[in-house]
C-alpha cells in the first residue's frame, strides 16, 4: 500500500473510526497494532519476507530492555555497534560481502525509520531519558506506525507515548486542518511533483538538441521536486495521523528560504537532521572538546563535526559510491559554511557578519547559492556516475558553467520574488472573531476554498491521467 | 497559523457553502477558459431543411466550423450544394469523375477541406494519372438508408467515371429504415424538469468535458475497457454479431444490393471503402484484446457483403493502423476522422483504385501494394 493512494486514506478512514468507538488505552493500543501489522502486511505475501525486519525490531526491543537506565554499562557501546551493524546488514550495504546476506528477498520498508527510532529509544533509555518501562505493543506501536513507516518522520518515544497515553482531542478545528494537510499533500505529490518530474525527464531527452535551456531544467527542477513529494507525502501523513490523534512532528520549515546551507539543514528532512545533531553531532563535539581542550580549536572541532554529521546524512540515503559522494558534499557544504561563518567572523567581527547577512541582496544571493549547491549535490542523489558523465558530455563544459550560473541567477531572483510575495501577503490582515487580526492568508474560510481548488485539481488531473500518484522517492532509503 | 479554540457556529454552514462556491467557481472558470482556448462552432450555417435528405447545403455557400479538438476552417459548396470546388456541370473533357458519397466521414466533417478525403484523392489520383480527376462529394451526415439511394441518383446524374462510397461502423449501427432523423442544433427540451437526461445533456454540451474527454480517451488503459462497457454499441466488436448486429448487416447489404444494381445498371464501378471508428483502430493496435474482442469482425461482414454484390471493397484500416501516432488520427471525443487521418484514408483508396480494374483510371497503373479485396 503506497501512502499517495486512496487505498492508504481509506485503510486510515477505517482505523480512525474504530479508534472512535472505545477510549480506553488497550483499546487505542490493540487497534493500532491490528493496524501497524495490516499496513506492514500490505508489502509482502510472504511471512517469511517479514522475518528480518521483525527478528530487527525485537532485537532493537532486547537491547532496549537490557540496557536501560544506565544497565551493562561496558555492554553498551558493543550493542550499539551491532544493531547499527544489523541495519547495515539487513540494509545489503556494499561493503559487506555477498556471501554474508540473506539470499531470499525480504521486506525492508521503512527499516532506515525503524532504525533511528529503535537507536534513539536504546540510547534515551539508558540515558534514563525514558521515564517510564516502554512495553511491547507500545514500542512495536512506535516503532512500526503505520502513519510513519515508511518515510519518516522520525518522531521520538517520548512524544509518540504523550500522544498514545494522552492522545490530542480532535475537534471540529483540529480535523479541518488535517484534512487540509492531506489535501495538500496529495495536491503537492500527485500534481505539482508528478509535473516537475514530467518536465525534467522530457528535458532529459532534449538535452542533445538544447542542452542549456534543457540542462537547466534537469539540473535545476530537481530539488522543488524533492522537495513537494517529501514535504507532500509529509503533509499527507502527519493529516492522517492527526485523525488518529497522534502528533507527528514537522519535517520541512520553508527550507529554500534557508539563507545558508547550514541553516537549509535546520529546515529540511527536519527530523533526520536533529536526530543526527542529537545523536551524532552533539556527542562528537563533546568528545572532541574533551581531548582537546584548546579554546581557539573549537570553531574547527564545530566544522569537523560538522562535517561528519551532515556526511553521514548523505551516506544514510544509500549503499552505492553515488551516495558516498553525496554524502561527502553534503557534509563538505555544511564545513565550508561554518568555515566561512568562522573566517568572517574573525574578519569582520560578529556585528559586522550580521550586518552583512542582515543586506536583502546578500541575502538573496545567499538564498540561490545554498538553491544551487543543493542542486547541485542531488546530481548524486538521483543519477549514476554514467547518466552524470552523459550529462556532462551530451551538453560540453562551457554549457555546463552556463547552466549552473543560471540555476544560480534565476534562483536568486526567484527566491527574493517568493519572500517579498510572502511578505506582502502576510501583510494584509483582517480581524478575527477573537478581536486580533490575522493575515488574510491564515483565514480558514481562504483556506477551505484553497484545499476545495486544490482536491478538484487533483481528481481532474489525476482522473484524466488515468495513471496512480507518484511513489515517495524517500521510501527506498 | 493562529486558530481560536473553537470553531463558530455559523462557520459548520458557512465553511460547506464555501466549498460548494469554489466547486461551482472553478468549474465554470474551467468551462469557460475551455471555451475560450477550445472554441467550438459545430453547425452548419449552409445547411437547409430538405424533406428528401433531412437537409442539404445552399449552393454557392460557404460556412466556417470548428470542432473544440480542431482548426477553424471553411466549408465551401457548390451550385450543387455538394463540398466541392469544381463546378457540378458537364465534367471538362479529359478529366476523370468521382462521385463521393457516404456520411460525415465522406463529407470530411471537421476537416479543412486540403485534408478531406474527397480533396485528397482528387490531387493523388490527378497527380499520378497526370490527368486532372476531380472528386464530387455528396456525403453528408445523414445520408444513411434510403437518403443514400437518393443521393446515389443524383450522383450518377453527374455521370461520373467511378462511385464510391465511405462506410463506417456508426453508418451500419444507424437505423437505416429512419427516413428524417433531426440532423444541426441539439433538440431543447420542453420545460424545466432537472431530470436526468436533462443534466447528461448538460454535461455532454460542456467544452470543460469535451476537453477532459479528449485527453482521458487517449489513455488506452481507460478508454478500452470503458468502450467495451457500452452494450450493443460495441457489440459489432465481440462475434458471433447478437440479433440486432445481424438485422444492421441484413439492412445494410440490401441497401449495398440496391446501391451496386443502380451502379451497374448506369455502367459506373461502384468502389465501398471501410473507414474503422476510433474503437475499432484502438482495439486493433492493441498489443493483447480482451477476451472474445474481434475489430476484424464487422470488416469481414461488410467485406462478405461487397463481394457477393461485386462491389470493389478497400478497408483503409491497415493504412490508418500503420501511422505512428494512432491518437491524432481521430478526434478522441467526436471520433470523426481528423485532419491527420482523412489523408491517410485517401491514400489508401488511391492506392486501391490505382490497382483495379476501373477503365477510366486504367492508364495509372502503378507498382504500389493493392489494398483491393474484390474488383469489377
Amino acid at each position: 500500500m503506497t501512502v499517495p493512494s486512496l487505498q492508504f486514506l481509506a485503510f486510515a478512514a477505517v482505523v480512525a473510526c474504530v479508534l472512535s468507538i472505545r477510549r480506553e488505552p488497550w483499546f487505542r493500543q490493540a487497534v493500532l497494532l491490528v493496524a501497524n501489522l495490516l499496513f506492514l502486511a500490505s508489502f509482502s505475501n510472504s511471512l517469511a519476507g517479514f522475518a528480518p525486519l521483525a527478528g530487527f525490531v525485537a532485537l532493537g526491543y532486547a537491547l532496549q530492555r537490557l540496557t536501560r537506565d544506565g544497565a551493562a554499562p561496558r555492554l553498551f557501546g558493543a550493542f550499539l555497534l551491532l544493531i547499527i551493524a544489523v541495519f547495515f546488514w539487513l540494509k545489503r550495504y556494499t561493503f559487506i560481502p555477498t556471501a554474508a546476506l540473506l539470499p531470499e528477498p525480504y521486506v525492508v520498508v521503512g527499516l532506515s525509520y525503524v532504525f533511528f527510532r529503535v537507536l534513539h529509544l536504546i540510547i534515551d533509555s539508558h540515558q534514563g531519558d525514558v521515564k517510564t518501562q516502554v512495553g511491547i505493543v507500545s514500542y512495536l506501536n512506535y516503532t512500526l506506525n503505520f502513519t510513519s513507516l515508511t518515510s519518516g518522520p522520525i518522531q521520538r518515544y517520548q512524544d509518540y507515548r504523550r500522544s498514545e497515553i494522552d492522545p490530542p482531542a480532535l475537534t471540529w478545528i483540529g480535523a479541518g486542518q488535517a484534512l487540509e494537510r492531506i489535501v495538500v499533500g496529495y495536491f503537492k505529490v500527485t500534481i505539482v511533483s508528478f509535473g516537475l518530474s514530467e518536465w525534467q525527464h522530457h528535458a532529459i531527452g532534449t538535452l542533445a538538441t538544447d542542452p542549456v535551456l534543457s540542462g537547466l531544467v534537469v539540473a535545476g527542477i530537481y530539488p522543488l521536486y524533492l522537495f513537494f513529494n517529501f514535504s507532500g507525502y509529509t503533509d499527507v501523513v502527519i493529516g492522517v495521523a492527526r485523525f488518529l490523534r497522534i502528533e507527528l512532528p514537522e519535517n520541512f520549515d520553508r527550507p529554500f528560504s534557508a539563507e545558508n546551507f547550514i541553516l537549509f539543514w535546520s529546515r529540511w528532512h527536519m527530523t533526520l537532521s536533529n536526530w543526527l545533531k542529537t545523536y551524532i553531532y552533539g556527542p562528537l563535539m563533546m568528545t572532541l572538546m574533551a581531548r582537546i581542550s584548546h579554546p581557539k580549536a573549537a570553531p574547527y572541532i564545530g566544522i569537523f563535526a560538522f562535517f561528519v554529521t551532515f556526511f553521514l546524512v548523505g551516506l544514510w540515503h544509500g549503499q552505492t559510491s553515488e551516495f558516498l559522494f553525496f554524502g561527502f558534499l553534503q557534509g563538505g557544504g555544511v564545513a565550508a559554511n561554518k568555515l566561512y561563518q568562522v573566517l568572517m567572523g574573525q574578519w569582520i567581527g560578529r556585528a559586522g557578519f550580521r550586518a552583512v547577512c542582515a543586506n536583502p541582496i546578500y541575502a538573496a544571493c545567499a538564498r540561490g547559492l545554498t538553491y544551487t549547491w543543493f542542486a547541485f549535490t542531488l546530481f548524486w542523489f538521483w543519477s549514476d556516475w554514467a547518466q552524470i558523465g552523459h550529462f556532462l558530455t551530451e551538453i560540453g563544459g562551457a554549457a555546463t558553467a552556463i547552466v549552473w550560473m543560471s540555476i544560480f541567477a534565476i534562483a536568486t531572483a526567484a527566491l527574493a520574488a517568493v519572500e517579498q510575495i510572502r511578505a506582502l501577503i502576510m501583510r494584509l490582515t483582517w480581524r478575527v472573531d477573537s478581536g486580533l487580526r490575522e493575515p488574510i492568508f491564515h483565514s480558514r474560510y481562504l483556506r477551505t476554498a484553497a484545499s476545495t481548488f486544490y482536491v478538484i485539481v487533483t481528481i481532474v488531473i489525476t482522473g484524466l491521467l488515468g495513471s496512480p500518484a507518484p511513489d515517495i522517492i524517500y521510501k527506498t532509503f | 497559523m493562529s486558530a481560536p479554540p473553537t470553531l463558530p457556529k455559523r462557520d459548520l454552514w458557512l465553511l460547506p457553502l464555501i466549498s460548494l462556491m469554489t466547486v461551482i467557481l472553478t468549474l465554470a472558470a474551467a468551462e469557460l477558459a475551455a471555451r475560450l482556448v477550445w472554441p467550438e462552432q459545430p453547425y452548419d450555417s449552409c445547411a437547409v431543411a430538405d424533406p428528401a435528405l433531412g437537409y442539404r447545403m445552399r449552393p454557392n455557400c460557404v460556412s466556417v466550423m470548428k470542432a473544440a479538438e480542431g482548426p477553424w476552417y471553411a466549408a465551401q459548396y457548390n451550385e450543387c450544394g455538394y463540398r466541392t470546388p469544381q463546378s457540378c456541370g458537364p465534367a471538362p473533357p479529359a478529366t476523370r469523375r468521382i462521385a463521393l458519397l457516404g456520411s460525415s466521414v465522406a463529407e470530411g466533417l471537421r476537416v479543412p477541406y486540403q485534408n478531406t478525403i474527397a480533396s485528397r484523392l482528387a490531387s493523388e489520383l490527378t497527380g499520378r494519372c497526370k490527368l486532372p480527376v476531380e472528386v464530387q462529394n455528396l456525403g453528408s451526415a445523414p445520408n444513411l438508408g434510403a437518403r443514400l439511394i437518393r443521393r446515389m441518383k443524383e450522383a450518377l446524374a453527374l455521370h461520373p467515371d467511378l462511385a464510391l462510397v465511405i462506410v463506417t461502423p456508426w453508418d451500419v449501427e444507424a437505423d437505416l429504415t429512419v427516413e428524417s432523423p433531426e440532423i444541426g442544433a441539439p433538440n431543447r427540451t420542453a420545460g424545466f424538469a432537472p431530470d436526468l437526461k436533462r443534466i447528461s445533456a448538460v454535461v455532454q454540451q460542456s467544452r470543460a468535458v469535451t476537453i477532459g474527454e479528449s485527453f482521458l480517451f487517449r489513455n488506452r488503459s481507460l478508454y478500452v475497457p470503458a468502450y467495451l462497457r457500452y452494450g450493443d454499441k460495441a457489440d459489432y466488436l465481440r462475434p458471433p454479431f447478437t440479433p440486432a448486429w445481424h438485422e444492421r448487416l441484413q439492412k445494410y447489404d440490401e441497401l449495398l444490393g440496391q446501391l451496386s444494381d443502380m451502379a451497374h445498371a448506369a455502367g459506373i464501378p461502384l468502389v465501398l471503402s471501410f473507414v474503422p471508428a476510433v474503437a475499432t483502430m484502438t482495439m486493433m493496435t492493441e498489443p493483447q484484446l480482451p477476451p472474445g474482442i474481434d475489430p476484424y469482425v464487422l470488416i469481414r461482414a461488410i467485406s462478405d457483403s461487397a463481394r457477393r454484390h461485386g462491389v470493389a471493397f478497400v478497408d483503409v484500416s491497415p493504412a490508418l493502423r500503420d501511422y505512428a501516432q494512432p491518437d491524432r488520427l481521430y478526434y478522441q471525443v467526436d471520433g470523426h476522422l481528423s485532419g491527420v487521418g482523412q489523408p491517410i484514408a485517401a491514400r489508401s483508396i488511391t492506392d486501391a483504385i490505382m490497382a483495379g480494374s476501373f477503365p477510366a483510371f486504367a492508364d495509372c497503373r502503378t507498382s504500389r501494394p493493392p489494398r483491393m479485396d474484390a474488383a469489377r
